[in-house]
């Protein structure tokens, strides 16, 4: 059976994404392929790296617990900011979180090196995340925004997250197994990468920004099926992280499509909790996550298994009885009673 | 029943059940949806939700989904309701069928009664069919025994062991072991014709053997003596025999059997006899002992 995932972009909510695997796990459910934008293409690496969803769910576990203590966040304050930036990046909604947004971008932009290299945060990704394991993963695809400039990012942005009237353009996917470690550094980076508040990386002599960006209507860069349509998979199991996405699973009708979308608000406290530096958040997003995808997949194991037992109890039925049509008599019983009779 | 619910047959792991998959999960996105709507209450957000169009979006989502998981649900009921109409139908055919094997099993239950009425009948026929002809190869057996024996006593006195005697006590002699043994058994335990047969062959025999020791025909009639005394040269001394005759025909009286009296008599005192005449054939004297000690003999 072949089962692909899709982990939408959604900042530090990315926890949300952990308790989802830790059900998968729980269920057996391995993943054969995984596309991923921002906050989700980075989670996807670290699954895809683990090999087994078991080992994944675990990984993701520690790692977020790392995310979620305090001294890590708090060992470098002048990276701070970057930081939420990069949490932020995929999962910014309203107004309100713009200016949050230009602040932290505008004190990440004083430091030259990129997140991956320097940040406490990288340095956890990089305990988890060995380029070797990656190369030899679980297929993954990331979403990529390409980069027009600053004003054109910023532009985007106002059309498709604040006015919601206009869409953006589309996103386009990189095969991650199919890039130098280099490049393949650069594609997380770069589907994480927030435009103006993080600097555009360069794939293939092109830059690119947040995979999020793309379609903003159709959500079609934040939440990334496109790479596994068509790939033959049994099931795709496909994660929100925005409260009442619009993505529609209707637009691709050919596929079967499992959604988990969080069952109570994931972002509370606003911008605040978007930003999601505190344990509590953490622990309870990938509580939920747990919860939200035990709570489906229970239900569906449930329904199937009803539907499986009432078909196969059918069929069962129809093999014994249809020979028969309107009668079950027994030919040679009828002929035996005959002749006790006539005797 | 679809496709579909077929092929879920084979492809348990829940995941691959498309129908199901996509009841839950459209079902979860429309809970999602309207909990979002619920939530986005408040003047500013309905304004930049209605400016947006972001409102009726997601309202769109809500009633296309709600629609999808209605369709599935009628689809699902359609096939359930298919299911049980089958299963109903099976059932009517199953109680026809039912009651056809009530009334068979009735007719079966009647057969095996007179079946068994019948078996006992053959059992008690059987059964008496058997004591007979267990009683017939018992009569046979006793019968072969008895001429076995009569062959045997007859041998014995044809070979002349008993030629020291009379004649009228070889003839005695004989009879009476025959009356102990398994053909004086066999007289008295199967009386009829064929003990009858038996009874003439003896007379026959003991006729034919009491000529041949006088060397006379079987109607030649012979004085007394003839037949009561000892040949010249026999050397046995009656008085060694007289015992055992008279014990051996304590049963016999003067009335009713004369002719075994006179031997015992002539044993013991040689008295004169009236109901015995002083010349005897062998033919008279056979019929006699015979008749006396395996017909008319007191066996009380």
């Amino acid at each position: 059976m072949k089962i692909g995932l899709v982990l939408s972009g959604g900042g530090a909510k990315g926890a949300y994404q952990a308790g989802l695997i830790a059900a998968l796990a729980e269920h057996d459910i391995e993943i054969e392929m995984i596309s991923g934008a921002s906050i989700g293409a980075l989670n996807g690496a670290l699954i895809s790296a683990a090999g087994d969803i078991s080992k994944a769910a675990e990984r993701l576990d520690k790692l977020w617990d790392l995310v979620a203590t305090k001294d890590v966040l708090g060992f470098n304050p002048e990276l701070y900011p970057r930081y939420l930036s990069m949490l932020v990046a995929a999962g910014l909604t309203g107004v309100g979180q713009l200016g949050l947004g230009l602040l932290a971008g505008w004190a990440g932009n004083r430091a030259d090196t990129g997140f991956v290299d320097t940040s406490p945060l990288t340095d956890i990704l990089d305990r988890y995340l060995c380029p070797q394991e990656l190369s030899n993963g679980i297929p993954l695809h990331v979403s990529l925004y390409p980069y027009r400039g600053r004003l054109h990012a910023i532009t985007e942005f106002i059309k498709g997250e604040v006015i919601k009237r206009f869409d953006t353009q589309q996103s386009i996917f990189k095969h991650v197994q199919a890039l130098s470690p280099e490049e393949q550094k650069e594609v997380l980076l770069a589907s994480a990468a927030i435009p103006v508040l993080f600097t555009p990386r360069k794939v293939g002599g092109q830059l690119f920004s947040d995979g999020g960006q793309g379609n903003y209507k159709s959500v079609q860069g934040n939440t990334p099926i496109t790479p596994l349509l068509g790939q033959g998979l049994d099931a795709i199991i496909v994660s929100h992280l925005e409260d009442g996405s619009l993505w529609d699973a209707d637009d691709f009708p050919d596929e079967n499509i499992f959604e988990i979308r969080p069952s109570r608000r994931l972002a509370e406290k606003g911008a605040r909790d978007m930003l999601g530096f505190d344990a509590q958040s953490i622990s309870r997003w990938k509580a939920q996550g747990k919860d939200d995808a035990t709570h489906l997949l229970d239900r569906l194991i449930k329904i199937a298994g009803s539907r499986a037992a009432l078909a196969q109890s059918t069929s069962s039925l129809q093999s014994k009885v249809n020979g028969h049509s309107d009668t079950l008599q027994s030919e040679s019983l009828e002929l035996a009673m005959k002749k006790l009779g006539e005797e | 029943m679809t496709n579909d619910v077929a092929t879920a047959v084979e492809l348990f792991p829940a995941l691959k059940d498309k129908c199901a998959v996509k009841l839950v999960s459209r079902l979860n996105n429309v809970k999602e949806q309207s909990r979002v709507q619920k939530e986005n209450q408040g003047f500013f957000k309905e304004v930049v939700g209605f400016f947006s169009g972001e409102t009726r979006r997601r309202q769109d989502s809500i009633n296309t989904q709600l629609t999808d998981v209605v369709e599935e649900a009628i689809d699902q009921l359609t096939d359930v309701m298919d299911v049980v109409s089958f299963n109903n139908r099976t059932l009517g055919i199953v109680v026809d069928e039912l009651k056809n094997l009530q009334n068979h099993t009735e007719t079966l239950a009647y057969q095996t009664i007179e079946v068994k009425g019948r078996v006992a009948e053959l059992e008690v026929k059987v059964n008496s069919q058997f004591q007979m002809l267990t009683g017939a190869i018992e009569e046979i057996d006793c019968r072969l025994k008895a001429r076995q024996e009569l062959d045997s006593v007859f041998h014995k006195w044809e070979s002349g062991m008993l030629n020291p005697l009379p004649v009228s006590l070889r003839g005695y002699g004989v009879l009476e072991e025959l009356w102990w043994g398994d053909f004086g058994f066999y007289l008295q335990s199967y009386p009829g014709q064929e003990a009858d047969k038996l009874l003439r062959y003896l007379r026959d025999r003991v006729v034919a053997r009491f000529a041949k020791d006088l060397q006379i025909e079987p109607k030649v009639r012979v004085p007394r003596a003839g037949w009561l005394n000892q040949s010249a040269d026999s050397a046995l001394s009656l008085s060694a025999v007289v015992q055992g005759v008279d014990l051996l025909s304590d049963w016999a009286t003067e009335d009713r059997a004369p002719f075994v009296s006179l031997v015992r008599n002539q044993c013991a005192a040689n008295q004169e006899l009236l109901a015995v005449p002083h010349l005897i054939s062998a033919e008279r004297l056979g019929r006699e002992f015979v008749d006396e000690i395996f017909i008319d003999r007191d066996i009380a």
